[in-house]
């Protein structure tokens, strides 16, 4: 892979119109992202903890291209708007997290309301795009970071706003920790909640979001047949306070390279997780790439990164409280335009350009 | 640290970490905090909320119509309230039973650190770090309190504006105008999508 990236560079087909990046963190190569022809029209998203409700933000964001979502330990579209005398950050860090009592969790009526009117007023597309999809959510049983109580309400909010309840797998059986779930041994205990919040409970649980979001998929390729490849996302975006890396990371089967037109599957780390924090663990060892192989699928990995001072989000997690645009008292993190989103967005229709 | 340490070749090595790991704390406590208090803005929280208020009127919340209260309601409120005051004195007592284990493990963690020290460096190299240690457990208990407070804190204004709600139930009012929503950027995000 690397050998056709730097003969592409050399055929000058890569270009860049800022400074290459040279190398990631880590030292592997930094790529302009390339054009795969990908099919955007069969777009699902998934992601852990701050990555869930990111997920559900892309999701309800972007529905008119989305044909389902996997919420592993996260709340529902606009919950940090829950209850009025809260600020965002105040709900945020209550309500969709660990509400005291369920009375105090996400406010789905009020949430489910707001949503109508934005699809009413345009700034997200229907949500009658949402009554063909399909959902995988997930809360552990000895998660104490995002409790059951809030995962309950992403169930609600969802078949309040037209998924079909048979269309969402909700699997609240498992007595694991704060993580993403795993089938590898050398990952934490299932019911731990410790860094980097990736658990072995015993089973891939990318692989059952991806097979509830893309019915009669195979199992999973024992081998790839490429690397997973890091590429500049600065060039998608043009907000100053995203807190997203420089780099970014995707995985394109052979045959997407090749010529198939390829669905994309977005992956959302949770906080703490980023790549500039846990290196490849997320991207390459928690088994969305061996399903993308064995089922011509992409998956694209974009990433935020801890920042201290502005925008405040030491530990590097996806905006669902309005911290990437700091100087607003109403912040956009939640439609189209939302910084973080647009640039993820902006990403997705990178893929789906013609090869050159 | 480092200068002070690497000039001193005569200082043990469990020493010479001690004092590090202590430095390694004075430094990153201030971080924390300024991480801390830049998440608030009590100008910009003020007018977040008022903006949350004007964008449920906008709604259709209208309490504030006072139409005929339903007396079923109150019996749930009451339910409710009884249900999260129950919780606080839950939580309440679990951040105080975490204070005291902690208290109560101080001498102990301190003897067993300090045993069989080699040499008066060694005894002090772990006296600091069983003590840094110490001083770590009761942060994060006081994190942990803090975080109580704040799902106690937020319980109760939910349940208030839930009350409201309920007891003052009104069908939802359509409207057309879109004044509160938010603008789908801020003036410096803003940019092409």
């Amino acid at each position: 892979m690397k050998r056709l990236i730097r003969s592409l560079f050399a055929a000058g087909l890569v270009l860049t119109s800022q400074p290459p990046q040279a190398e990631d963190a880590v030292g592997k190569l930094v790529i302009r992202l390339p054009a795969y022809g990908a099919n955007i029209d069969q777009t699902s998203v998934s992601g852990l903890s701050s990555g869930a409700f990111m997920a559900s933000q892309l999701y309800v964001a972007l529905s008119d291209i989305m044909v389902g979502a996997g919420i592993v330990a996260g709340g529902p579209y606009l919950c940090a708007k829950s209850w009025m005398d809260k600020t965002l950050l105040e709900n945020a860090t209550t309500t969709c997290m660990h509400p005291l009592t369920p009375d105090d969790a996400p406010n789905t009526p009020e949430l489910v309301r707001y949503a109508r009117q934005l699809a009413e007023d345009g700034f997200i597309p229907r949500l009658e795009n949402l009554a063909d999809d399909r959902l995988y959510l997930f809360s552990g049983t000895r998660d104490p970071v995002v409790t059951t109580a809030v995962v309950d309400q992403t169930a609600a909010f969802f078949e309040e706003v037209g998924v079909p309840a048979t269309s969402i797998r909700y699997d609240r059986s498992v007595a694991a920790g704060h993580a993403l779930i795993t089938d590898d041994r050398t990952d934490k205990a299932c019911a731990l909640t410790e860094p980097p919040f990736i658990n072995d409970c015993g089973f891939e649980q990318s692989r059952e979001i991806l097979r509830q979001i893309y019915p009669d998929l195979k199992p999973p390729a024992d081998r790839l047949s490429g690397d997973v490849v890091a590429f500049d996302q600065r060039e998608f975006i043009d907000s100053a306070n995203t807190s997203m890396s420089d780099t970014g990371y995707v995985y394109v089967p052979q045959a997407c390279q090749d010529g198939v037109s390829c669905p994309v599957h977005v992956v959302l780390h949770g906080c703490l997780q980023g790549a500039e924090v846990i290196g490849d663990r997320y991207y390459a060892h928690t088994g969305y790439n061996e399903m993308a192989e064995a089922n011509n699928l992409i998956m694209l990995y974009p990433q935020v990164r801890p920042s201290r001072e502005t925008p405040s989000n030491p530990q590097g997690c996806w905006d669902f409280w309005g911290y990437s645009s700091p100087d607003s008292a109403t912040p956009d993190y939640f439609t189209r335009n939302a910084p973080q989103l647009r640039a993820i967005y902006r990403m997705l229709n990178r893929l789906a350009q013609d090869r050159p | 640290m480092d200068n002070v340490t690497s000039s001193n070749a005569g200082i043990d090595t469990k020493l010479t970490e001690a004092l590090k790991h202590w430095s390694d704390y004075a430094s990153e406590s201030p971080q924390n905090l300024q991480a801390l208090f830049g998440s608030f803005n009590p100008l910009k929280d003020n007018v977040q909320i008022v903006q949350h208020m004007l964008q449920a009127l906008y709604l259709g919340w209208t309490p504030a119509s006072l139409g005929r209260m339903n007396p079923a309601a109150l019996t749930d409120a009451c339910r409710e309230l009884a249900e999260l005051q129950k919780a606080a004195q839950d939580k309440g007592t679990d951040c105080c039973q975490r204070f005291l284990n902690t208290t109560l493990s101080v001498g102990q963690q301190i003897a067993e650190s300090v045993q069989g020290a080699a040499s008066p460096q060694d005894f002090l190299g772990s006296y600091l770090d069983a003590s840094l240690g110490i001083l770590r457990q009761y942060e994060y208990n006081a994190r942990a309190q803090a975080t109580a407070f704040g799902q106690i804190q937020s319980a109760y204004r939910a349940w208030l504006q839930k009350t409201l709600e309920n007891l003052y139930a009104q069908p939802m009012a359509e409207t057309g105008a879109t004044s509160s929503l938010p603008a789908p950027t801020s003036t410096q995000d803003s940019g092409s999508a």
